[in-house]
């Protein structure tokens, strides 16, 4: 492990790394708690001995700010108190000590605590690796790979956020496949499910670096466009249509030679539209105009129709 | 600042380790060579350099710490001399000084509450000090290799 001794006595020091270094550990060494969070602030180091009394920053201020704000991993903190202070260990403790030590250190005391030591920083090592995996499991859709419903509403508030703060613009776009339903129906849903991954990998290569795309619900996607306008949403969009045409999709349902098509809705973040629901919102009714309007076709929020789409609009059911 | 005599103070102190039966005098030892050995022993290895280290460091940070403390006694800065005496007492107590470091404890525990007769304690703590520092010396000058052809006198 990588151990900070962390003492104003030179003496003290001079001996802790010498006991520490024995058992087999590398040491670092501070004369102080500023000279300490420095370091600890570089990451890397698995234990913290610290005395509690010491000039600038003690050693109780040490372990709260280890706490409160050291993001670099857990760090396991052993005080060395005097023994005949049992007051000044229980501040210690409380103010995020693991454990304790009564100076003068002894070598064989030390190294029992480094033994726990060692445990402890092993398992939050594996929580921290094992919360992180769960963190981006729970926001990743299965079926597709892509991020799901969580991971897009995260963005979006960070990017509402921003919007709010720095007067940066975004768009998003909401598609869904034309007569899905119709699809999973005639060929089963192991094809309905063979076609989602295909739409998710397709558009995911189909985005630029920066603009992300999230399995929305069933066979809905949101993609969003940072920095950018809905005419240059809409070019992105139409672009991802073509090719998904040309990959040709079998959909018995489809309108389209039987291939499978999708329809979508795109709306700017402006002014009027101060919250990430109310994008969404207008989002929605505008796919639902292209659904309305035949499918295979992009309507943006708040444009008046113009005949740019791929196809004429078609009276029809939406779906 | 008046400077209470020694032994009035004592007196007044029965929780102290200088209950006037045991009071140190000059032939007893200050410092127990066995405790720096031991530590020694338990590092484990054979380093005589650490050993002289030690002690060199011990003497020149400490005289700048006893030095620090009876200012700050005199000016009646007691967190002062709180500081400084756990900062001695550690290391104190680390090389075999356990007498001198029952006496920090008593400083730093009568500097912190805000009670007891400082300058009196410092002025026992000097002589302490003087005591565990040249038994220290002596212990420097015997582990270091005599340089040269000549041997210590």
């Amino acid at each position: 492990m990588r151990i900070l001794g962390v003492d104003d006595d030179n003496v003290s020091r001079l001996v802790l790394k010498a006991m520490v270094t024995s058992l087999g550990h590398e040491c670092l060494l501070a004369a102080d708690g500023v000279q300490a969070w420095e370091l600890l602030r570089r990451g890397g180091v698995n234990v913290v001995i610290t005395d509690r009394m010491m000039p600038d920053m003690d050693g109780l201020e040490l372990c709260r700010r280890i706490r409160a704000e050291l993001s670099t991993g857990y760090v396991y903190v052993i005080l060395a108190s005097v023994l005949d202070d049992r007051e000044e260990v229980r501040e210690g403790m409380l103010a995020g000590a693991d454990d304790y030590l009564s100076k003068p250190l002894q070598p064989h005391d030390l190294g029992l605590r480094l033994i726990a030591a060692e445990r402890v920083s092993a398992l939050h090592r594996q929580l921290e690796h094992l919360s992180a995996e769960l963190r981006g499991l729970a926001r990743r859709d299965p079926l597709t790979g892509l991020g799901n419903r969580l991971a897009m509403q995260e963005e979006l508030a960070t990017l509402a956020q921003r919007a709010d703060r720095y007067g940066h613009q975004y768009s998003v776009a909401l598609l869904d496949l034309d007569h899905f339903k119709g699809l999973n129906d005639s060929r089963g849903h192991q094809a309905g499910d063979h076609a989602l991954h295909a739409v998710a990998r397709l558009l995911a290569a189909s985005c630029r670096g920066g603009d992300t795309c999230y399995r929305y619900g069933g066979e809905e996607f949101l993609c969003v466009f940072p920095e950018q306008s809905a005419a240059r949403a809409r070019v992105a969009v139409s672009r991802f249509q073509r090719e998904l045409n040309a990959l040709g999709i079998l959909n018995p349902a489809s309108k389209h030679d039987g291939a499978l098509t999708v329809s979508a809705g795109i709306a700017q973040l402006t002014p009027r539209m101060p919250d990430v629901e109310s994008l969404l919102r207008e989002t929605d009714l505008a796919l639902y105009r292209a659904k309305a309007n035949g499918r295979n076709r992009v309507e943006v929020a708040g444009e008046p129709r113009v005949g740019s789409n791929p196809e004429p609009a078609r009276v029809g059911s939406v779906g | 600042m008046s400077i209470t005599p020694l032994q009035h103070s004592i007196g007044e102190q029965p929780e102290s380790p200088w209950s006037s039966a045991e009071a140190p005098s000059a032939t007893t030892p200050a410092v127990d060579a066995a405790v720096l050995d031991a530590l020694m022993t338990e590092i484990g290895a054979d380093m005589p350099e650490l050993r002289e280290h030690l002690l060199s460091s011990y003497l020149t940070d400490a005289p700048v710490l006893v030095a620090s403390m009876s200012a700050a006694a005199a000016l009646g800065d007691r967190p002062g001399v709180a500081g400084a005496a756990h900062q001695l007492r550690s290391s104190s107590a680390l090389l075999g000084a356990s007498r001198l470091a029952q006496l920090l404890a008593v400083v730093e525990q009568e500097a912190k509450a805000g009670d007891g007769d400082l300058p009196a304690l410092i002025e026992q703590l000097v002589i302490d000090f003087g005591q565990a520092s040249a038994e220290f010396t002596s212990m420097l000058v015997a582990a270091t290799p005599p340089e040269g052809a000549g041997s210590l006198p």
